[in-house]
């Protein structure tokens, strides 16, 4: 399980992550929901180690460091692959790096996709990029993969094809944490989903919760941010001068 | 255990172009180091030296021949190169965020110093033979100066301040 505690950061005086505590459990799909800004990155890099932060973050109740890390996988909108290399090379380099890289899923992940393996990854489509990026983070072999919008660029069918083979493959102690802006697309995919706005937790409800509330993640995510549905309607008469 | 050479540089960049390069800038200063010292060695030897009318070279007057043997002097010329092999460690680790946050991956590896053992090996090992060529062209230089200068035409105290100078 990771455990946060008091996680705090500032960027300067702005804070981006205010006293977060959370527990992810293994097993879990877990959406991380959020607008621009509110903190989603800012979490997974914390718990990740990538910026300096205030707080404890544990993993089966042992600090994260560079002798567990390996449990933690990172797909990001920004690539961690390395541009220069093939797919070809990425797999012996993650096979010399990660005891635990699971190369049948791999190789069956970049047939599905399609990719080509022996060209450098700088060469491939925004979309082949998010598809590759994503395809390393499950394949690692880690516990916890985390996804900070990987599918940015990615098309509607893409996506719904990435969705169910991502449902198919995990096993049952691998976690998944997504943070994404495709609220209505995960939300049948997730079963949990965490809400945070400006730097604090605002919502975590489990999708059985939110089913025996009779509610959807969209209507739960409005409810908790507060929003008006008048809103545009008042804006556009503002800005037209008549009423819409 | 034995580390591929490929794991020596950032992934993605290739060894044998950056070692290629780094061995020629060492060469080129190497040269360069030599050549200096060959036409400062030629400029004092002459002072010590003139023609008789055969056209020999002959020994003749009361000046010495300077001590041109110097880690400094040598230091000086492989400077540069000392500077470009630590840019080059310094782009070594800025390359992992060019194109992508590659640094991302690094910072996950099982190994902490990985990242920096792929950053900083060529440079360093290329600073430590930059170092040794040095040492190595002031032992050539000695010998030189043993081969083709006579005792009494050195300063007594030439020796000891060579020694000073390289230990």
């Amino acid at each position: 399980m990771i455990k946060i505690e008091g996680l705090t950061k500032k960027y300067g005086t702005k804070p981006a992550l205010n006293n977060v505590s959370l527990e992810l459990p293994r097993g879990e799909i877990v959406g991380l929901f959020g607008e621009n800004g509110a903190g989603k990155t800012t979490l997974m890099k914390s718990i990740f180690g990538f910026i300096p932060h205030k707080g404890t973050i544990t993993l089966d109740g042992e600090k994260i460091t560079h002798k567990n890390i390996e449990k933690l996988s990172f797909a990001t909108c920004e690539h961690s692959f390395f541009p220069a290399l093939t797919p070809s090379a990425h797999l012996d380099f993650y096979k010399e790096h990660f005891p635990s890289f699971n190369e049948k899923r791999y190789t069956g992940l970049m047939e599905f996709f399609e990719l080509p393996k022996n060209r450098p990854l700088r060469t491939f489509s925004a979309g082949q990029k998010n598809q590759f990026e994503v395809i390393l983070a499950l394949s690692q072999g880690a516990d916890y993969i985390f996804m900070d919008e990987p599918f940015a660029g990615n098309d509607v069918f893409n996506r719904e094809d990435f969705y169910k083979v991502l449902s198919g493959i995990l096993n049952d102690n691998e976690t998944v944490i997504l943070s994404t802006h495709l609220i209505e697309e995960v939300s049948d995919f997730i079963g949990r989903a965490i809400l945070i706005r400006e730097g604090e937790i605002i919502g975590d409800k489990t999708a059985e919760a939110l089913e025996n509330e009779g509610k959807t993640l969209m209507s739960y995510i409005k409810e908790t941010y507060h929003y008006r549905p008048d809103r545009v309607g008042k804006a556009l008469s503002d800005i037209m001068g008549e009423e819409v | 255990m034995t580390r591929k050479s490929s794991r020596l540089v950032p992934a993605g960049i290739g060894i044998k172009p950056v070692v290629l390069v780094s061995l020629s800038g060492l060469v080129l200063c190497g040269f360069t180091a030599f050549m200096a010292f060959l036409e400062r060695f030629m400029y004092f030897y002459g002072k010590i030296t003139s023609y008789d009318d055969a056209g020999n070279r002959v020994f003749s007057g009361d000046e010495k021949m300077q001590p041109l043997i110097s880690f400094n002097a040598n230091f000086d010329i492989f400077k540069i190169f000392f500077l470009c092999m630590a840019l080059l460690g310094v782009y070594f680790f800025l390359h992992h965020f060019i194109g992508s946050k590659s640094i991302y991956t690094m910072r996950r590896l099982k190994n902490p110093l990985e990242l920096y053992i792929r950053c900083l090996a060529v440079p360093v090992i290329f600073i430590i033979l930059g170092i040794a060529l040095i040492y190595i062209l002031n032992f050539i230089y000695i010998e030189i100066y043993l081969a083709l200068v006579p005792e009494e035409y050195l300063y007594p105290w030439w020796n000891a301040n060579i020694w000073r100078d390289l230990l």
